[in-house]
């Protein structure tokens, strides 16, 4: 597979407001292949949000370096080839819409990279349907549901052309039905469209069907794998605070009262099977 | 019986162009000291139906009664009852507003007009009973806190007023998985140890199905179903069609039952889970 | 409670007069306020009105929804006719009474007055209720563009009232919602004198003013990761583009401009 994002020995720190720094991320290394569904877990802090500021230039490494696509995030003259390769979407669906019409939001965008405006008009009609939100091109946002507002800040980065899209919890706001829809999307878009997804959240049951799970504790990559292998470690997880889904612990609880199971599932599907055989 | 709902129907901007019925003929009793799971989708009328019972809003045909305090139409004087009936609304943090957590907490007691020391002693004890080390936090800015604490602030600030029944909006939303259990280990204590009437409005079932006495489940408006969450989790379909789930656990065993497996269906943690499939399961067991 | 003021009040709809570009009703409605303040005569009057009637006619709006509009500048509109009237001097005295005096000069003065704000409220408020606020900002920020060779932000202006628009219900709701919430605290909002109220009103101001602080910071990094940059370079979408009908617009314009001046000055 192809790197598409490169982060080698990168540290970054924050100045509190006492001058005193807080390590946010201590010596990452990482290598983020294209078209790879990658989720990035870890509680509040961690420095997941820092890192995945990184891979489009809203932050740069204290030291070290980071190349989307081969560019190097310093490099002040590629910023915004480097924001257009790679688009990012935020927690809050109310904070990220800048326009009180769908479709003029979605333009922004290619707005901003001075498509000509017959290009803006179908990148804006192509990325609305790609969320399926065409219906809905010129309501206002607030009147729209959180899943749907978070639908069309994917659509408001689509329409840029992105390889990557990194989401910082899109869904942490929202409730199960909005969840499903943006996972539901976001899942669309990395198998259709090839689109390299970074995905953080607090969510265990939206990483099982990533490609890749990373977790992340004070400022450093401390697991790295498929999510099968990530769920194997179901005490370190609880350890640094996090959950595994239910069917892990599960899993984990008979396994420890003498039983076999086969394979490790993480999913209902597998867990069943495991048990009838 | 502290609270009592009868014939609640609310609807908003009646008579104009955006009239939209939000509650319809709500009927619902909740004993002293229960622990009630409310759930629906978004736009059931949850919102609108936490907001009767300390009269944010008022019924627009109907009766709320709390502690025998009657409430109607047009009932005046809502002060005692918002005394009663705390409520802590969806991300309370954002409600903070004073310099240090101690004088926040204290924002409540002070507009009961109580005197310094009560106020003293009421915000010492709301602190300690959302688990907060009171002594280290007090002087300090809320803005400095985690995700958690803060919020655990924030409802601290509403036990100070002394309720006597407590409704959290989502009390979990947006924390991780740290902030959630400080918050959700938090009601419980105050459920358990201190017998507080407690309404938990909340969109995941694992949580609901962990913590509450009985469920409350609404759908466009109306209360469709209430019963234990061994109950209410046996209408899997029912709940599905309204937009919501059940645990994961309950589906698993579902699942087990159709692959002819004789586990029970009303199951909902993976203690219970674990019990049931020990039983069916021993003889795979390794000696 | 708040969820009921609407900002804007534009009326959608798809007369001709919705369809025309922007810059036109803004120019419009600009050389229409300055022409209303060269009517001399009566009859300059009629023609304003007639145009107003036309616009009205064409744009399909109910009466009602427009005289609604007026409903709260009543007040304003009645005083200032009882000024003229009583405060103008000249010409024969009609009515006397103690030191109220009505003159004829008094009651043209103010029947002018009033008709003038009439018609200037009147058709101002036609602008907003056919023009989305959005292409009413749009308008704006393309008939301001020359004046930004002298440095003016004309597109700053824009962006700050698109985002203005897009914030407001958003921003009511919030101060529903922390009203509410403090008054689950037992806050009281609605007693006491303004002084109490003033210092009531610090827990509903200080969140809403740490939110929008916070708003404005994420809204300003999402921008940035977007490729905001200012208005330089930028293209948009929907370009605004002269039709027939503008141009037969700005022809009954000038045709009403003729019309006041020869009957003032001719």
């Amino acid at each position: 597979m192809k790197p598409i994002i490169e982060v080698q020995n990168v540290s970054f720190d924050y100045v509190g407001q006492g001058g005193e720094e807080t390590a946010a991320l201590d010596n990452v290394s990482l290598t983020i292949g294209k078209g790879e569904f990658v989720v990035m877990i870890g509680h509040n802090g961690s420095g997941k949000s820092t890192l995945a500021k990184h891979f489009n230039a809203l932050l740069k490494p204290r030291s070290g370096d980071v190349w989307v696509k081969g560019m190097n995030t310093k490099e002040e003259d590629r910023l915004w080839d480097i924001r257009q390769t790679a688009g990012m979407v935020f927690q809050n669906p109310d904070n990220q819409l800048v326009a009180n019409v769908v479709e003029e939001d979605v333009a922004f965008g290619p707005e901003n990279l001075a498509v000509p405006p017959a290009e803006i008009r179908k990148q804006v009609d192509d990325a609305l349907s790609a969320v399926n939100m065409t219906e809905y091109a010129t309501s206002a946002p607030h009147f729209l549901s959180g899943g749907q507002k978070q639908r069309v800040s994917i659509a408001g980065v689509i329409a840029m052309h992105p390889e990557i899209i990194i989401l910082d919890e899109p869904t942490a706001m929202l409730d199960p039905s909005g969840r499903r829809e943006v996972m539901d999307t976001i899942h669309r878009l990395n198998k259709e469209d090839g689109i390299t997804i970074v995905h953080i959240t607090h969510y265990m049951e939206e990483a099982i069907h990533a490609d890749r799970v990373i977790v992340m504790d004070n400022g450093r990559i401390v697991l790295d794998g498929t999510p099968r292998e990530i769920f194997r470690q179901a005490d370190m997880l609880k350890n640094i605070g996090l959950d595994v889904p239910q069917i892990v612990e599960l899993c984990h609880e008979l396994r420890r009262e003498g039983f076999d199971i086969e394979g490790d599932p993480i999913s209902l599907e597998e867990m069943v099977d495991a048990l009838c055989q | 019986m502290p609270v009592k709902m009868e014939q609640v129907t609310h609807v908003y901007m009646e008579g104009g162009p955006f009239e939209s019925t939000a509650l319809l003929d709500v009927n619902l009793e909740i004993q002293d000291g229960e622990f009630i799971g409310l759930i629906g989708h978004t736009g059931s009328g949850k919102s609108t139906l936490i907001q009767h019972l300390n009269g944010l809003l008022l019924p627009t045909q109907g009766t709320v009664i709390v502690n025998e305090m009657r409430i109607e139409k047009n009932s005046k004087d809502l002060k005692p009852l918002r005394q009663q009936v705390g409520l802590v609304f969806q991300y309370p943090e954002q409600q903070l507003f004073e310099e240090t957590v101690g004088k926040d907490i204290a924002y409540g007691p002070k507009n009961l007009g109580l005197s310094g020391e009560d106020i003293d002693f009421r915000v010492k004890e709301a602190a300690e009973l959302v688990g907060l080390p009171f002594e280290e936090v007090k002087d300090r800015s809320p803005f400095e806190l985690s995700g958690g604490q803060r919020r655990r602030v924030a409802i601290a600030g509403v036990l100070a007023m002394h309720p006597t029944i407590l409704i959290l909006d989502e009390p979990t939303a947006g924390l991780d998985p740290r902030g959630r259990d400080e918050v959700l280990n938090g009601i419980r204590v105050l459920h358990e140890k201190n017998g507080y009437t407690i309404i938990l409005v909340s969109h995941s079932m694992e949580d609901i199905a962990r913590l509450v006495d009985r469920i409350v489940v609404m759908n466009k408006g109306r209360v469709v179903l209430t019963g234990s969450p061994r109950e209410i989790f046996t209408h899997a379909e029912e709940l599905e069609s309204m937009g919501l789930g059940v645990p994961q656990i309950t589906r698993l065993m579902k699942a087990l039952r159709q692959k002819g497996m004789d586990v029970p269906v009303d199951i909902y943690t993976v203690e219970q889970a674990k019990e049931a499939l020990i039983k069916v399961l021993g003889e795979k067991r390794h000696a | 409670m708040l969820k009921d003021i609407t900002i804007g009040q534009y009326y959608p709809s798809d007369s001709p007069i919705h369809r025309l570009d922007p810059r036109t009703k803004l120019m419009i409605t600009f050389l229409y306020i300055i022409i209303i303040f060269f009517v001399q005569h009566f009859a300059g009057y009629l023609f304003v009105f007639l145009f107003l009637a036309l616009v009205i006619v064409l744009s399909g709006l109910p009466l009602k929804y427009i005289l609604k509009g007026l409903k709260p500048l009543l007040f304003i509109i009645v005083l200032t006719f009882c000024i003229n009237l009583f405060f103008t001097s000249g010409g024969k005295v009609i009515f006397q009474l103690g030191f109220l005096k009505v003159t004829e000069e008094g009651l043209r003065q103010g029947i002018s007055m009033m008709l003038r704000l009439l018609l200037l409220v009147m058709g101002t408020s036609l602008l907003t209720l056919t023009t989305s606020p959005i292409s009413l900002t749009d308008g704006l920020e393309a008939l301001l563009k020359p004046l930004q060779a002298i440095h003016f932000p004309a597109h700053e202006l824009a962006m700050m009232m698109t985002i203005a628009l897009r914030f407001i219900p958003t921003l009511l709701e919030e101060t529903d919602k922390i009203m509410k919430a403090q008054m689950a605290r037992g806050a009281d909002f609605e007693s006491g004198n303004l002084i109490q109220r003033a210092k009531s009103m610090v827990p509903l101001m200080v969140p809403l003013f740490i939110s929008a602080f916070r708003r404005a910071d994420e809204l300003a990094m999402a921008m940035e990761a977007r490729c905001y940059r200012g208005g330089e370079n930028r293209t948009r979408m929907k370009v605004l583009r002269m039709e027939r009908i503008d141009y037969e617009a700005f022809g009954a314009a000038l045709l009403l401009i003729a019309a006041v001046l020869i009957n003032s000055y001719c």
